[in-house]
């Protein structure tokens, strides 16, 4: 497949660095503000007529093996032989995430399906619900891979697109079909727990109100220090919370702050915090982090992965690593590729959410506070 | 040049290659607020993790000991745990309610020694011998070796302690109330030893106290066992029944408690014996004087349940070490005195002889031989005659038994016969003398009787009329040819069933005379119970005549009363020409004695008989 580079800023329109040749699907990622409004999505809608163009509001992206904070950035993918097709659905309350997951995955079943690439918006969602409604009409076996849109640190709203201007409560699915297509995944994290065991004692759905009988919120602002916690949500992201069913110990997963209400003392997350299940906080450091987002390279590396400039490499990574990182935060990027090879375009963005298939059951979930890396190609 | 700062110079260069200062610094600062932040979040959240942890730690630690406290004063038995400098770690509350702990004393750190000074200044624990435990105590805390040890308190309560060394060179006891179990033990204990009934100490005991008493023997040492039977007790449990009958044992057994006191020791063998041994004693005469005291205040009425019971009983005493020293010997020896007591009368002590102890030998060889005799046809009848007065010719013939013993030689019925009353033997010897004395009568004058004498003993149970029946049936003698002779003593047990052999062997025919009359205590009464066709004046009163006015008279009424009854009057003894004529002045009808003719052999009697039943046959002066 061929895959060329595009950036967009203001004042300058699109660049393409091959010319602009035709593709049938282009990935873009750019600062919320950014894309709001303007000429740029008609313009690349005029430079790309045939392709299906999506695309979704960010933190920050990843374009080669830099960071960029303005402006829109993107690749065009023309396939040899795999075929695509997106769906959209709008979504306005996060108790629709299924059912939006099940509309989706009802649209794009076929039996050559082999793999989904799915953007959300990532403040109106339940990220775990929304990947669960696939699995209505989508087998395990179909990869799903993705993120949830950012908005940076601002956590006001997000966008996502499909052929058109991306806008608030959009969730987007391209299919991937035939069996040409190959895709290698890997997430992991870096970060580590620390600190006693909480009980969740109140919480409903992704909203937690109380650990411990404790206001959640209280002992994010006394570990935060009054400076940090001033910054809330954004630095709660600085702490993560490991959670897992007591009942079993040994299947956690790491869940990032959406939102805080300072009044009912709640904090929502990206996905479900049961009630009854332990609760443990996460610190991170930029060596570990860094560490971590090798081995996620490391995990494509060890699956079915090309390392030539016919390969897409999309990396999601969670806006909670990058204000933790901060200057750093490149020094992750340059770790996966370093494991990847500097062939591959790489492409991504910094999101509220990470998508990728589980690694033993191959199930597609949501993440938090991972890189997570989906390398596509195909087959030669 | 580190990465970072190489990429803010590369950030901070511009197309032109021209480095923009101002941009560089404002990075480079920004990366040192970064790591100033990340460093202070790193070190709060490690303090606060600390801080969190340590609470945790003391919140488990405060629930552990509540836990742990729980389950130490829920457990029933006492705890307590010291240190190894003797100091107070824990206790439970049942540790503190059983010795009364005041709470001053059961804080941790509280000595050891205190705690155990208040159990002893509150006179909880005995004092006896305090210092000595102390230090017994402390020498087996500092062995540092598990062990156990009872306490008794003052209350009756006992409690057993339980040691348990620790590592750490501190103890863990636990404190059990065995109050209860104690007391079953002892009571388990006692009932062993002693009589349930009267409280006095046991056969088993009273035996192990004769055995420590053979250890403890010396030369100058006197000391005496009483062997004690009630008389005639087994009346009192058939007439007033057995509750009556155990109130007084127990009357008994705390009247001879009492007056032997500290002198001796008493104890129930069972039934209605009794045996003491007295210790020490100043002699024989001393022994003597305490059986008398026993002896009367046993004869005093016992008044139970509203009744005024008669009793009295025998004793028979043997001396230590004169009569034995072992306990066997002893309790033997005692016995055989009883056995004298009883035999000579009853209600009286008896001391042990020599010849006691012979005379149980001899008897336990008549015994033996008696079977033998029975078996190998030793035994043989004598035939002595009685002879009619009115037809001066013999009118029966009592038939006597004889033993001549292979070991012993001839052996006097008077010896003998009491032996197989006593052994039961007396029935199948009663029953050979019936077929042996009819089958001798068959071949004499029909004027002439047999007269078989019949042992209280031939009456229990029901063979005693069978045995007639075939006596007869197989001699073929007429029933009224036999006259079966018996003694009061018949009358005193099981008078109902006897009256009815009696009668039963009557209305076969037989004839019955009553032995040894006015020997006993209700002679007269005895004919009303039963139509005798014979008395026989004991031979006491015969040889008693002889210039005694008043026993002439006696056998002067005797035979009126009987004539009057219609029944023969024999008199026995007769030895001499003067008793016989008082006898014939006195109306004496029949006779019976040496003057005539001594028992006679079987062999022998057929011939008497045959010459001198006719009438007139005899010549019997006037």
């Amino acid at each position: 497949m061929q895959i060329e580079k595009l950036t967009w800023k203001e004042g300058s329109g699109w660049q393409c660095d091959q010319g602009g040749k035709s593709a049938a699907l282009i990935l873009y990622f750019g600062n919320r503000l950014d894309m709001e409004s303007g000429t740029w999505f008609p313009e690349l809608q005029t430079l790309f007529p045939d392709a299906q163009i999506v695309g979704c509001s960010s933190a920050s992206q990843i374009i080669g093996d830099e960071i960029i904070e303005d402006g829109i950035n993107g690749v065009a993918i023309n396939f040899n032989k795999t075929k695509v097709r997106a769906e959209a659905v709008s979504v306005s309350n996060v108790d629709q995430s299924r059912m939006c997951g099940e509309e989706l995955g009802g649209r794009l079943a076929a039996p050559d399906l082999a793999g989904i690439l799915l953007f959300s918006d990532g403040l109106l969602v339940n990220g775990s619900e929304l990947i669960n409604g696939f699995s209505a009409h989508v087998p395990d076996s179909v990869s799903i891979s993705g993120g949830l849109a950012a908005d940076g640190a601002l956590f006001d709203q997000t966008l996502v697109g499909l052929n058109q201007l991306p806008v608030s409560g959009q969730i987007v699915a391209v299919g991937l079909y035939g069996p040409d297509v190959r895709l290698s995944t890997g997430s992991a994290g870096g970060w580590s727990e620390f600190g006693p065991k909480r009980k969740i004692s109140r919480s409903d759905g992704n909203v937690l109100f109380e650990l411990d009988d404790e206001p959640a919120l209280d002992l994010y602002e006394r570990y935060l220090g009054e400076e940090d916690a001033k910054e809330l949500p954004s630095s709660g992201l600085l702490f993560p919370l490991r959670i897992f069913d007591p009942e079993q110990p040994e299947h956690h997963v790491v869940r990032t702050i959406l939102a805080i209400d300072r009044e009912a003392r709640s904090m929502t997350f990206a996905g479900d915090m049961p009630q009854g299940w332990v609760a443990q906080l996460m610190r991170g450091n930029v060596d570990r982090l860094v560490i971590g987002a090798a081995e996620a390279a490391q995990q494509v590396c060890a699956g079915d992965y090309n390392q030539n400039d016919e390969t897409l490499v999309l990396m999601v990574s969670c806006i909670g690593r990058r204000l933790l990182m901060g200057q750093r935060t490149v020094d992750e990027v340059e770790a996966v590729t370093a494991e990847l090879g500097a062939n591959p375009a790489q492409i991504g963005f910094y999101s509220y959410g990470e998508i990728s298939p589980q690694r033993v059951s191959g199930r597609g979930r949501l993440h938090n506070q991972t890189m997570t890396i989906t390398a596509i190609s195909e087959a030669a | 040049m580190h990465r970072l700062l190489a990429r803010q110079v590369k950030s901070a260069t511009s197309d032109q290659g021209d480095l923009e200062i101002e941009q560089l610094l404002n990075a480079v600062s920004i990366a040192y607020d970064e790591s100033d932040r990340e460093r202070q979040r790193t070190d709060r959240s490690v303090t606060l993790m600390i801080e969190e942890v340590d609470q945790l730690n003391a919140e488990l630690l405060a629930s552990q000991e509540r836990r742990f406290e729980a389950a130490i004063n829920n457990m029933a038995h006492g705890l307590s745990m010291f240190d190894s400098e003797y100091r107070l770690v824990v206790c439970n509350d049942a540790y503190i309610r059983l010795y009364d702990m005041p709470e001053a004393l059961t804080q941790p750190g509280t000595s050891f020694w205190d705690m155990q000074d208040h159990g002893a200044s509150e006179g909880m624990v005995s004092n006896k011998n305090r210092e000595e435990h102390k230090r017994s105590l402390e020498r087996e805390i500092n062995a540092g070796k598990p062990f156990k040890e009872s306490v008794s308190m003052v209350n009756g309560a006992v409690i057993r302690i339980n040691h348990q060394p620790l590592a750490d060179g501190g103890w863990l006891t636990t404190h059990e109330d065995v109050t209860e179990q104690h007391r079953s033990e002892v009571l388990v204990r006692y009932l062993a030893r002693h009589d349930n009934l009267t409280g006095l100490i046991n056969r088993s005991t009273f035996l192990e106290l004769l055995v420590e008493n053979e250890d403890d023997q010396d030369a100058d040492k006197i000391t005496a066992v009483m062997c004690i039977d009630l008389d005639h007790f087994k009346p009192v449990n058939d007439s007033f029944g057995h509750a009556v009958g155990d109130a007084v044992l127990q009357k008994v057994a705390e009247l001879v408690r009492v007056q032997v006191g500290d002198r001796g020791e008493v104890s129930r063998f069972g039934g209605d014996e009794f045996a003491i041994l007295l210790e020490p004693l100043s002699g024989a005469e001393e022994a003597a004087g305490i059986a008398g005291e026993i002896l009367a205040v046993i004869n005093k009425p016992i008044r139970t349940d509203g009744l005024d019971v008669n009793i009295s009983a025998s004793i028979g005493i043997a001396m230590v070490p004169r009569d034995g020293s072992d306990s066997e010997t002893l309790m033997r020896n005692g016995d055989l005195a009883l056995h004298r007591a009883k035999s000579d009368g009853r209600n009286r002590f008896c001391f042990f002889e020599r010849e006691m102890d012979e005379l149980q030998r001899r008897r336990r060889v008549i015994e033996k031989g008696l079977v033998s005799a029975l078996a190998d046809g030793n035994l043989e009848l004598s035939f002595q005659p009685l002879v009619s007065l009115k037809d001066n010719c013999i009118s029966c013939c009592e038939a006597l038994m004889r033993w001549d013993s292979p070991p012993l030689g001839l052996v006097s019925p008077v010896e003998f016969i009491p032996v197989a009353e006593e052994t039961g033997i007396i029935k199948q010897m009663g029953a050979w003398a019936l077929r042996t004395a009819c089958k001798q009568a068959i071949d004499w004058p029909e004027n002439v009787r047999v007269a078989v004498n019949v042992s209280p003993m031939q009456f229990k149970g029901d063979e005693l009329i069978g045995q007639v029946k075939s006596a007869l049936e197989l001699s073929g003698l007429d029933a009224g040819r036999l006259e079966l002779e018996i003694t009061e003593s018949l009358f005193l047990d099981d008078d109902a069933h006897n009256l009815e052999v009696l009668h039963a062997l009557r209305d076969l025919g037989v004839r019955f005379s009553l032995d040894d009359f006015g020997t006993g205590y209700s002679s007269l009464s005895y004919l009303r119970m039963f139509p005798f066709d014979k008395i026989k004046i004991d031979r006491s009163f015969i040889s008693n005549m002889t210039g005694r006015c008043d026993t002439i008279a006696i056998v002067k009424a005797i035979v009126e009363m009987g004539t009057g009854l219609g029944m023969t009057v024999t008199s026995e003894g007769i030895e001499t020409e003067e008793q016989l004529n008082i006898l014939k002045s006195q109306g004496c009808t029949e006779v019976q004695g040496y003057l005539f003719s001594p028992p006679l052999p079987q062999a022998v009697i057929n011939d008497f008989v045959s010459k001198n039943s006719a009438k007139d046959a005899l010549r019997i002066a006037s």
